[in-house]
């Protein structure tokens, strides 16, 4: 199911959201993490940019394949609310929307890395 | 609620379809892909019988006045809610004033549009769905046009969850036809040898001369030795019918009840979808199957439907979780 | 004698039919072997064709070995519908775009023509092509045409014609290879009304001439 740097994922996007316990279902197998409260969540993005967050815990799915949409790539303009990629769990893919509208800051994630809900797959920077 | 600015002929609301009144000649209706159809059901939560739009033609221009919830599903058209480009499948929500623009389909030949609670129009003789012929059901038993506004039936509902697609079926295999799985019908052995092996192992294109009632194929020739009328008899969805010109129809979702053509297969019901998103150009290739790979196809499809609506419940609850 | 053969007209839908004459008597037989299926358990529906029945199944038969034996065993027991159904005059203008057409395919003066079809009481044998379409067995021999070399495109609902030894009234508009003879103002079927048909196997018509303009 999940490896070893993905759990540590998992565990890091819990405590950025002060989320104590998780369980997720997959392929016919469970995952219980169970973490002690902590303090307060890291600092905010620099205030530029905005963060494009994973609203579940899958792996990416770049936009451009077969959604027929265009490819997304570094510097693109995007409106907000714009579809910018996928978290993908078997068929269901949530899409990762643009906070504001702005640019593609950085290169999107690698097709097939596992995210957690609350990561940054993405920042939009403002003009 | 939504508003056509445009639409050209050739929408109308449909759900499942009409049963039990093939006795009064009645037919079926109901979408001509009932996956696509329920599948945008299931992205709102609606239940699957929910009627939607069926929009079989664009470019299509729809308003949201106020706002709401929505999904769509089926050919790919290069939608666009507000300019923002959206995948074929989508569940989400359009905000007061926003406009869904649908293109030209690049893949398929129907959309289907679901609101929370599916669309709002009388329930005729047990169904949403329109009956063009007979001018009843659906949205006053005709196409949309320019003007019309169609109500949800729970406009209320915010979805438990929304910005997400689905991954579909594929209706093209790897040479870019349309497989149909079939099963041999009441006239296939009167087919010549060569009709009966044309008819299984070439293409057959789809003829602009294709509609909700059926689509006229282009292959060929089907050539039947003993000719003679046939007396009218029961036909329906599927139904590969082949009158004297040689050259095979197949009825669709508005099928007339009874027909008199001799007929050579009948596509089996999980497989109607494929059809039903077929365009003219397309090529179809009839796969012969027997009953219990019939049997088998229906419940592998019913299985697939299933997981699809417990990983959207489950998407669902840890939306609710993270909220 | 060719025997009743079973045979699939969808993954859920299947044909009985036995070679037999074209009359009452053996459509009768057909109405009879519908409305015991119908009662059957995975039947949603059983429709009478002409000398043929066409069932509408809940799922996909394993095979069809139970059903050809059921419906073979009613077809030999002979057993028969005599439906006394009710008596329902129609007024026909018999004012069809064809009626003078068909007099002169017959030989027959118009008069002669509308006396002739108006003459005989017509059984419904079967309701199907559209909705309330009804499909009469009574004919005189002496109206028969020929279908349309080409079909007119949209004809009225109501509109009563002939064609190789049949006649029927449409029941909405659409196509027809058919020669037009009549018209009524009657609905043959109306979605408010129960049932929405307004007739159904073993009813019978009269049709009652109530204008002749050829």
């Amino acid at each position: 199911m999940f490896d070893d740097q993905d759990t540590d994922r998992l565990i890091a996007a819990m405590r950025s959201h002060g989320v104590t316990t998780l369980e997720i279902e997959t392929d016919g197998a469970m995952l219980r993490l169970v973490l002690p409260a902590q303090a307060a969540p890291p600092p905010a993005s620099t205030p530029k940019r905005e963060a494009a967050r994973s609203r579940d815990i899958g792996a990416f799915l770049p936009r451009g394949g077969d959604d027929g949409l265009t490819a997304l790539g570094e510097g693109d303009g995007v409106q907000a609310g714009e579809v910018l990629g996928y978290v993908a769990r078997g068929p269901v893919r949530v899409a990762v929307t643009a906070p504001v509208s702005g640019r593609v800051a950085g290169a999107p994630p690698t097709p097939g890395t596992i995210l957690g809900f609350g990561d940054t797959v993405l920042e939009i920077e403002q003009p | 609620m939504i508003e056509v600015l445009f639409i050209p002929p050739g929408a109308t609301v449909q759900d499942l379809g009409r049963d039990g009144f093939w006795s009064q000649g009645l037919g079926r209706a109901g979408a001509m892909d009932p996956l696509a159809h329920r599948i945008a059901n299931m992205a709102l939560g609606n239940d699957a019988d929910a009627a939607t739009v069926e929009i079989a033609l664009t470019p299509a221009r729809l308003l949201f006045p106020q706002g709401g919830a929505f999904a769509l599903a089926g050919a790919a058209c290069g939608a666009r809610l507000a300019g923002r480009p959206l995948p074929p499948v989508w569940a989400g929500m359009a905000k007061a004033g926003e406009v869904l623009d649908l293109g030209p389909m690049t893949q398929g030949a129907r959309v289907y549009l679901a609101l929370p609670g599916g669309i709002d129009v009388p329930v005729v003789l047990g169904s949403r769905s329109t009956q063009l012929r007979e001018a009843f059901g659906g949205h006053e038993g005709r196409f949309l046009v320019a003007g019309d506004t169609l109500r949800a039936r729970d406009p209320a509902a915010e979805p438990a969850a929304r910005d997400f697609s689905l991954t579909m079926p594929l209706l093209h295999d790897a040479g870019g036809g349309i497989v149909l799985r079939a099963l041999p019908s009441t006239e296939h052995g009167d087919f010549s040898e060569s009709a009966r092996r044309a008819f299984w192992s070439t293409g057959y294109t789809v003829t602009q001369q294709s509609n909700r009632q059926g689509y006229r194929l282009d292959g060929e020739t089907l050539d039947r030795p003993a000719s003679g009328e046939l007396r009218s008899h029961g036909i329906g969805p599927g139904v590969v019918q082949v009158p004297g010109g040689g050259q095979p129809i197949v009825q669709l979702a508005d099928s007339a009840t009874m027909g008199g053509y001799p007929k050579i297969a009948a596509i089996i019901e999980p497989d109607l979808w494929r059809i039903g998103q077929a365009r003219p150009g397309d090529v179809l290739h009839f796969r012969r199957v027997d009953l219990s790979e019939a049997a088998q196809a229906a419940r592998d499809q019913q299985a697939w439907l299933d997981d699809l609506q417990m990983r959207i419940d489950d998407f669902r609850n840890r939306q609710k979780g993270w909220a | 004698m060719a025997s009743p053969s079973l045979s699939m007209i969808g993954s859920r839908a299947v044909l009985f039919h036995a070679p037999c004459p074209f009359d009452l008597a053996h459509q009768q037989r057909f109405w009879a072997i519908a409305d015991h299926a119908a009662q059957w358990e995975g039947v949603r529906e059983a429709v009478p064709g002409m000398t043929n029945v066409t069932l509408l199944l809940k799922d996909v038969p394993p095979d069809l070995d139970h059903l050809s034996c059921d419906l073979t065993a009613l077809w030999n027991s002979g057993i028969r519908k005599e439906v006394e159904g009710r008596l329902l005059p129609i007024d026909i203008a018999y004012d069809g775009p064809h009626l003078a057409e068909v007099a002169e395919l017959t030989g027959l003066a118009i008069d002669e023509v509308v006396r002739l079809h108006s003459a005989p009481d017509y059984t419904v044998y079967a309701v199907g092509s559209h909705a309330g379409y009804c499909y009469l067995g009574g004919l005189n021999p002496r109206l028969e045409t020929p279908r349309r070399k080409v079909p007119l495109p949209r004809l009225p609902g109501g509109s009563l014609s002939v064609a190789g030894l049949q006649t029927g009234v449409s029941a909405s508009m659409g196509p027809s290879g058919w020669n037009t003879i009549g018209s009524t103002g009657t609905r043959f079927f109306d979605p408010a009304r129960q049932p929405a048909a307004l007739l159904a196997p073993g009813d019978r018509i009269r049709f009652n001439p109530v204008r002749v303009q050829a």
